[in-house]
């Protein structure tokens, strides 16, 4: 019996549907094969009048050229994106754990009241403070440096909102058992807590990794040396300088996204449950 | 060691800063080594007291001594008891044995006595393995609790509880997650276990019969004051007070209003009982069973007509109106009886309760 | 509990707290304040953080810029065209997606893929796709004999190719959101409605549409906030505001009047500016929320 009320009977609907599928998601990955298929073609290829689907003779070379040019190096910039990727997933996991924990677990005197502030920030559109931010980066020596990059955004109330939320249903008595037994907060929040929101801090941890991952606007205010780029700026400043040189650009651009293609792979369920669950910003 | 509770008293404030009084000045010793039972229903006090004694809620006036020492002022882990919780409370992501060594290994008491790590992990395991053995788990010490039925879950909460030999064991509705079967069970095993260790166990529950079946002692509780202690079967036979009267027994006492004229009690207007009360109106209570069919007509019995009728096993359930409140009866089957006879009862002297209109019980009539 | 008073309560969880606290005393809430101050004075020293010229007088300039005027009425069309386009085929997609098509497991790859991508470099792969002479775009245009289009480099024609570029990024989320709200809908709805010989249109009438209202609502709110924040799919997409300016937003001129021309004073003022046109959405959308919740 099928228990999908939702299936389609007929036949020849089904197969329409079918071909109506395939063909959007031709479309959705289109951009995708055709930014792997151009960067292993020549330039001659790429210049081609002709629509050429796959080159003749893949040009892994391409990604060598890229990786080690000296103007726009994509080896450095990908080691960038990397550590403040990383660097700011592992402090935002620490701070968000903490402070989800007290919103959760301590009571606390004005704590709702305090919780709520935070939510009304959630409000203002972070495009808005990125100007004062420049300026406090500025002040702090920090321009040019990848700490500029990193600390900004290493708490986030929008996570501390969706871990407390996670955090209130694990049930009270585990709480008051834990304290029979002699546990103290610091050890309760570690030893119970976290392992059993793994689920939760996976899926947190991979969407700031991300959004870390595709930050434009910061980084790009906040770098002006070449050493500190991230991908997303080195890979812009590169297709602005090289004119019509869109094998090599297509290889940045594979290198940029290729990550994050298999971060999706290997964590798809996260991802998607964590959209659907949290609603997280598109 | 055994408990003793003086004066203890908890308010909760609420919204809008009402307060509701949940335990109201307790007074009351708990024998060393007795199974005692916290008996009310919902709302009565019987958790937050429970609470009270582990220390999680502190109490608003009062004191708690565990044997001589005043523990009022001390945290739950330093009180040397062991809780178990109404939906047990297992840690989820750990195994039945890290559930079980867990308040062991966080004990320093503990780790004073056995210095030597690794003589404390051999001292850890060889409690653990015992105690699974006391409670018969002992084959499921890999598992996650996920992995457990409701009775064996509730078997591990009790071990755990028990593994750091508290001083006193707390239970919080131990037995109402557990179907009416395993429920018969748990509770003979809980007393086993209570008896092979020794412990002095206070027990929350609202099941009256749970409360009747294993333990030494009741406490009954309503709104916050106790209203009765003593053993379970006095409560039952002799209960303090219209509610312990209502509150114990399945099916419930017939509580209805009676008048004493002459020296007599009068049932439907008949002169169906003799006392030596005053003549005035007091609430009488007849417990189901206590209901005789008797061919005997005159004083001493009466008249009620048989509204409807039901065979449950052994017994017929009979209902009729006595002094225009609706009772029943339970009455053995092999008597001849149908809906709409009109019948003769006499009463069974020891079944029948009576008291003033404050509720309180009288004890000679 | 025993042993805990309120004030060493209070001590420790503010210990918890500090990290998370600071950081958004700092970066979040700090800022707000000081883009407000310094939107109303005429200049700013940022240095010696004083202002001159006390006054709304930025906000003026701003609202009489017609540089401005671009940035909003592109981001408005941007949000008008995006928005309800995304969200009808992303409905669609997901409804065709639920029907239980065999392979839907990697029809549900392919489709939620966009969403993990980078703008900047998948932007870059779309200017390549619609370059006007190498372009895919064209030459398969070019097969049907239409001449070359300049969907990058003609003012004309850069809105609607980043529109384009707009909603094929856009879909992916919301397909995700429509998909999890049509495997909410209780199965039970759809067999009452076939016991009551509701055909399949019907059906997604009084059953579907309906059941999806709040979550429409919400993407239709969510949508149009981002797309009020666009911006780096235009970076993405021709590396600067497009040609002559033509595809210029709101972020992209606070930006631009921020870094490139130095006027902060101008820069603030235009993002509060934006900031109060999103507040309206918020607004909205916490009303939505709260009617939802009180039902």
């Amino acid at each position: 019996m099928d228990n999908n009320p939702n299936r389609i009977q007929n036949k020849y609907t089904r197969a329409l549907v079918f071909i109506l599928l395939l063909l959007g998601s031709l479309v959705m990955l289109f951009p995708f094969f055709w930014m792997i298929s151009g960067s292993l073609k020549t330039i001659r290829e790429i210049t081609s009048p002709e629509i050429i689907w796959w080159p003749e003779e893949a040009q892994w070379s391409n990604y060598a050229e890229v990786l080690t040019m000296k103007t726009n190096p994509f080896g450095i910039y990908f080691k960038n994106s990397i550590l403040v990727a990383v660097a700011n997933t592992v402090f935002t996991l620490f701070t968000t754990i903490l402070a989800a924990f007290a919103f959760s677990r301590l009571e606390f005197k004005g704590r709702d009241k305090l919780f709520s502030i935070l939510l009304a920030t959630m409000m203002v559109p972070s495009q808005m403070y990125i100007i004062t931010n420049f300026i406090t980066i500025t002040r702090m020596n920090l321009y040019d440096s990848l700490w500029a990059q990193i600390i900004p955004y290493t708490a986030s109330v929008f996570y501390i909102y969706l871990l407390r939320q996670f955090f209130n249903q694990i049930p009270d008595q585990i709480y008051l058992a834990a304290k029979v037994d002699g546990c103290s907060d610091w050890k309760y929040l570690w030893k119970m807590m976290v392992p059993n929101a793994k689920s939760s801090l996976v899926t947190i941890g991979l969407f700031n990794f991300i959004a870390s991952w595709n930050a434009y606007l910061w980084p790009l205010m906040v770098t002006g040396n070449i050493n500190k780029r991230v991908l997303s700026i080195g890979l812009q400043y590169f297709a602005s300088e090289s004119g019509t040189a869109y094998h090599l650009m297509m290889a940045g651009a594979t290198i940029v996204v290729l990550p994050l293609i298999i971060i999706y792979l290997l964590f798809q369920k996260y991802i998607i449950q964590g959209i659907a669950r949290g609603g997280l910003k598109g | 060691m055994d408990i003793r509770i003086e004066g203890l008293t908890k308010t909760f404030t609420g919204k809008e800063n009402k307060e509701t009084i949940a335990v109201n000045n307790l007074t009351v010793t708990i024998p060393s080594g007795h199974l005692v039972g916290l008996l009310g229903p919902s709302g009565c006090g019987k958790s937050t007291t429970l609470f009270l004694l582990a220390g999680l809620h502190e109490p608003t006036s009062g004191k708690i001594f565990f044997g001589d020492e005043d523990v009022t002022g001390l945290p739950p882990e330093k009180r040397g008891i062991g809780l178990v919780f109404q939906n047990y409370a297992l840690y989820p992501h750990m195994s039945v044995y890290d559930n079980i060594a867990f308040p062991l290994r966080n004990s320093r008491s503990f780790k004073e006595e056995h210095k030597d790590a690794k003589e404390r992990r051999a001292a850890i395991d060889q409690i653990v393995q015992h105690t699974a053995k006391i409670v018969a788990i002992e084959e499921l010490l890999d598992r996650k609790p996920a992995q457990l039925s409701g009775g064996q879950q509730q078997r591990v909460a009790i071990a755990r509880a028990i593994a750091k030999q508290p001083k006193v064991l707390l239970l919080d509705e131990p037995l109402s997650n557990l179907d009416a079967r395993l429920r018969i069970q748990t509770r003979e095993e809980i007393r086993r276990i209570q008896q092979a260790t020794g412990i002095t166990t206070v027990f929350v529950t609202h099941d009256q019969e749970e409360a009747m079946s294993i333990t030494d002692e009741i406490i009954v509780m309503r709104d916050g004051l106790v209203q009765q202690v003593d053993h379970p079967q006095e409560t039952y036979i002799h209960p303090a007070n219209v509610f312990v009267a209502q509150f114990l027994g399945n099916p419930p006492i017939n509580l209805f209003q009676a008048e004493a004229r002459g020296g007599w009690l009068i049932v439907n207007g008949d002169r169906a009982m003799a006392t030596v009360l005053a003549d005035g109106h007091y609430q009488m209570g007849i417990r189901p069973e206590s209901f005789i069919l008797t061919g005997d007509e005159g004083d001493g019995t009466f008249n009620a007509r048989i509204e409807f009728k039901a065979t449950i096993g052994r017994d017929f359930q009979v209902r009729f109106d006595i002094n225009g409140h609706f009772s029943e009866a339970l009455i053995e089957s092999d008597q001849h009886i149908s809906e709409g006879d009109t019948v003769r009862f006499a009463l069974r002297r020891s079944g029948v309760h009576l008291f003033d209109q404050d509720g309180k019980r009288i004890e000679v009539w | 509990m025993v042993g805990q008073n309120q004030k060493k309560t209070f001590f420790r969880a503010m210990l918890y707290l500090l990290p998370a606290l600071v950081i958004i005393a700092v970066f979040v809430v700090y800022p707000m304040f000081h883009t407000l101050r310094m939107s109303v004075y005429e200049d700013f020293n940022i240095f010696s953080k004083e202002g001159s010229g006390f006054g709304l007088s930025s906000y003026i300039w701003v609202l009489q810029d017609p540089n401005f005027h671009k940035a909003l009425a592109n981001t408005f069309i941007y949000a008008i065209v995006t928005v309800p386009v995304s969200i009808a085929l992303s409905l669609v997609i997901a409804i065709l997606l639920n029907s239980g098509i065999k392979g839907s497991k990697f029809f549900q790859t392919a489709y939620f893929l966009p969403y993990v991508t980078n703008a900047i470099a998948i932007g870059l792969a779309f200017r390549f796709i619609f370059h006007s002479e190498f372009g895919i775009f064209n030459k398969f245009l070019g097969l049907f004999g239409i001449d070359a289009i300049q969907w990058l480099n003609d003012p004309d024609w850069a809105m609607f190719t980043l529109c384009i570029f707009g909603i094929w990024s856009a879909l992916a989320f919301k397909i995700v959101i429509f998909l999890a709200g049509l495997q909410g809908i209780d199965p039970q709805l759809y067999q009452a409605a076939r016991i009551d010989e509701a055909g399949k249109w019907k059906q997604f009438i009084k059953i579907t549409v309906p059941q999806l209202g709040p979550i429409l609502a919400y993407q239709f709110v969510i949508a149009t906030i981002g797309a009020f924040k666009a911006y780096v799919e235009v970076v993405g997409l021709f590396g600067d505001d497009g040609p002559l300016h033509s595809a210029t937003t709101m972020v992209y001129y606070m930006y631009d009047k921020f870094y490139n021309a130095n006027r902060y004073t101008i820069a603030a003022a235009s993002g509060v500016i934006m900031f109060l046109i999103i507040m309206v959405f918020t607004f909205i959308q916490m009303h939505m929320s709260n009617r939802r919740a009180d039902q």
